[in-house]
């Protein structure tokens, strides 16, 4: 590559990085700012640190956020991968169909789910609470895992699963000792992508949220008439660090596991 | 083979719908467990001799609160919990349409909720109000009488002030002097350090009032007029902003018309920040506080109205956020000060010459939203 090539680009990664990151590093400096207003800079402290752990609203949908996130990515991993193997493997009348259905979910958009969900809750005089979020997070996440699952299986090896049964082992023991460690790493991207939208995820906790569920966006959104307090600040920027732990986590974990 | 496979899959199907199905039952059975308790004798109830027609007197274990985000301190949830062994669920909303929303799905059990005036004439007119018992609520003559019996709801029947402030102008005394008026916007000396709300029916009620056309039953000619007036003020604005307590503070924004919870804010940080309402009149809101008809805890949810407007417990509301207090007890609990502020109370004769948001009619409101878009798109 020609020395002013590499400049470029150079520049050009830069100039990327920043806008995806400055945000971020903006939010995370005031989340040590002394005034109340988001913009103005007046001093350092870490009273918002302190006032974030005893401010029981935010505490509680941070909570109920976890709780959600974690179980919508327990029952969207099982079902999104179980739903991948059946769809890979074999071949049904209706498989398109089948198929296409799944694709739906990923383009419709969150309102419309949001509003249906409400409207059946409604008419089935179902209570809103925390237990009505799942269904919703559920729906939209299942298509997720099991695009990607599925993506991972495309680049498996057939042959290997049938020299495990040649070689003596029942359809259990082929899943677990073969199939399952090859598209693991699918399957914990799946999970991941589960879990980050199901924490993300507004419109449809925002509609489906009764007392005392409201989950963390749901929360925030709320506090815009009076301008978003910099215990949030504070809270992103715990969050984001537990992230980047995260992430680094499972990449070492994936890289092994490869 | 095939067999098998139609087996699975209708396996995993069935599997699927149990998990759905299973997640209802699961609030079907919160919520019965939740009706179980209910009727339990918490004790702690003195107030309750107060209301001896009343058929139910016992305080509920739990309380449904759906209010405003940033709007009631937990300390105030915490002495109540404490002193009536009552548990508040405390869930807030952004917008009055958002209450509006989920209470009409029907899915929502609130016990009260915090609607805005206008809306809780609408809330009456639709049937979705519970009627209150004032025997229980014997704290409601500390409301100034200025507050009492306003139009949408003759009589105090339905709904009880919790919180009110206003629109009008946040202004910097170093560059502007004298007590400035919606007109100013328009000076030209200000020109790149004025803000307008964004909203709408905010900007567009301001420059109605400017003009001196009827705000709350604006014609289309008036609204054509106000857009007109509107375009000719947008060389003079540095941002439409509802929220530019920071651009006053850093000193960019000279003259801003803001809420006066924004105003208040910006005056706690920058001395020089002061806040009227314009002689045009600015506009007046109120939050209410309501029992909606899903309630199924009534008699606990009037008790907790009862304490919310007890002075010190009033006071508490009005000390943690920048919004002006109704109740005549909190405000001679507050310093001379306090009580002066003016983004906090305008003097009464401004509050007189104010207006009062009403309820506009769906093409109305259509129409402003596209005028102002247009304003802001030229």
């Amino acid at each position: 590559m020609r020395p002013k090539t590499k400049k470029i680009l150079f520049v050009f990664t830069t100039l990327v990085f920043m806008f995806f990151y400055i945000p971020i590093i903006i939010l995370m400096a005031f989340s040590f700012n002394d005034s109340k207003v988001g913009t103005v800079w007046t001093g350092f402290t870490f009273k918002w640190y302190g006032s974030l752990f005893s401010n029981e609203a935010i505490i509680n949908s941070v909570t109920n956020s976890l709780i959600i996130a974690v179980v919508t990515t327990l029952i969207a991993t099982v079902f999104g991968t179980l739903a991948a193997l059946a769809i890979h493997r074999y071949n049904f009348p209706g498989k398109q169909a089948i198929n296409f259905l799944f694709y739906i979910p990923v383009v419709i958009p969150d309102i419309i789910v949001a509003v249906a969900l409400l409207a059946l809750y409604g008419w089935l005089d179902v209570t809103l609470g925390i237990a009505t979020v799942f269904p919703g997070h559920v729906a939209i996440t299942i298509s997720y895992v099991m695009l990607v699952v599925i993506a991972r299986m495309a680049g498996l090896d057939a042959s290997l699963e049938e020299a495990a049964k040649d070689l003596g082992a029942n359809e259990w023991q082929t899943f677990w000792k073969i199939t399952f460690p090859l598209i693991f790493p699918g399957v914990l991207a799946g999970a991941l992508l589960a879990f980050t939208i199901s924490l993300d995820e507004f419109v449809i906790s925002y509609f489906t949220t009764g007392p005392g569920s409201d989950t963390l966006p749901v929360l925030v959104y709320s506090m815009v008439r009076l301008g978003v307090s910099p215990e949030i600040n504070a809270l992103s920027t715990i969050m984001v660090l537990l992230i980047v732990i995260m992430v680094f986590a499972t990449g070492r974990k994936m890289s092994v596991s490869k | 083979m095939k067999n098998l496979l139609k087996l699975m899959l209708a396996v995993v199907f069935f599997l699927a719908l149990v998990a759905c199905s299973s997640d209802d039952a699961g609030t079907t059975d919160d919520t019965s467990g939740s009706e179980d308790t209910s009727s339990e004798d918490t004790g702690g109830s003195e107030d309750a001799g107060s209301s001896e027609g009343d058929t139910e007197q016992e305080l509920a274990s739990e309380l449904n609160l759906f209010n405003w985000g940033e709007y009631m301190p937990q300390e105030v949830l915490d002495n109540f919990e404490e002193e009536y062994g009552v548990e508040v669920v405390y869930s807030t909303y952004s917008s009055n349409q958002e209450m509006l929303t989920k209470l009409g799905s029907g899915t929502v059990n609130y016990d009260i909720v915090v609607p805005t005036d206008y809306i809780v004439g609408r809330m009456i007119d639709d049937d979705m109000l519970l009627e209150l018992n004032m025997d229980n609520i014997p704290n409601f003559e500390n409301i100034q009488d200025v507050f009492h019996q306003r139009d949408f709801d003759p009589g105090n029947v339905f709904s009880i002030p919790y919180l009110y402030g206003s629109t009008g102008i946040a202004y910097n005394t170093s560059h502007i002097d004298g007590t400035p008026s919606y007109a100013d916007l328009w000076n030209a000396e200000y020109a790149g350090h004025v803000t307008v709300q964004d909203d709408p029916r905010e900007s567009l009620a301001m420059v109605l009032q400017k003009l001196d056309l009827p705000m709350n039953e604006p014609t289309e000619e008036d609204l054509e007029q106000a857009k007109a007036e509107l375009a000719k003020l947008h060389p003079n604005v540095l941002a439409y902003d509802s929220s530019p307590s920071a651009q006053l503070i850093s000193g960019e924004a000279w003259i801003s018309h803001t809420y006066s919870g924004e105003a208040g804010v910006a005056m706690q940080e920058n001395p020089d920040i002061s806040y009227t309402l314009p002689e045009e009149g600015g506009e007046l809101w109120m939050d209410n506080l309501v029992i909606p008809n899903t309630s199924e805890n009534k008699y606990t949810a009037e008790v907790f109205i009862n304490y919310l407007l007890e002075p010190e417990v009033s006071k508490q509301l009005s000390d943690a956020f920048p919004y002006s207090n109704p109740n005549q007890g909190a405000l001679d609990l507050m310093t001379e000060e306090e009580r002066s502020n003016p983004a906090s109370y305008p003097p009464a004769e401004q509050i007189a010459n104010a207006s009062w948001f009403e309820d506009l009619p769906p093409e109305t409101i259509q129409l402003m939203n596209r005028l102002y878009k247009e304003v802001k798109v030229e």
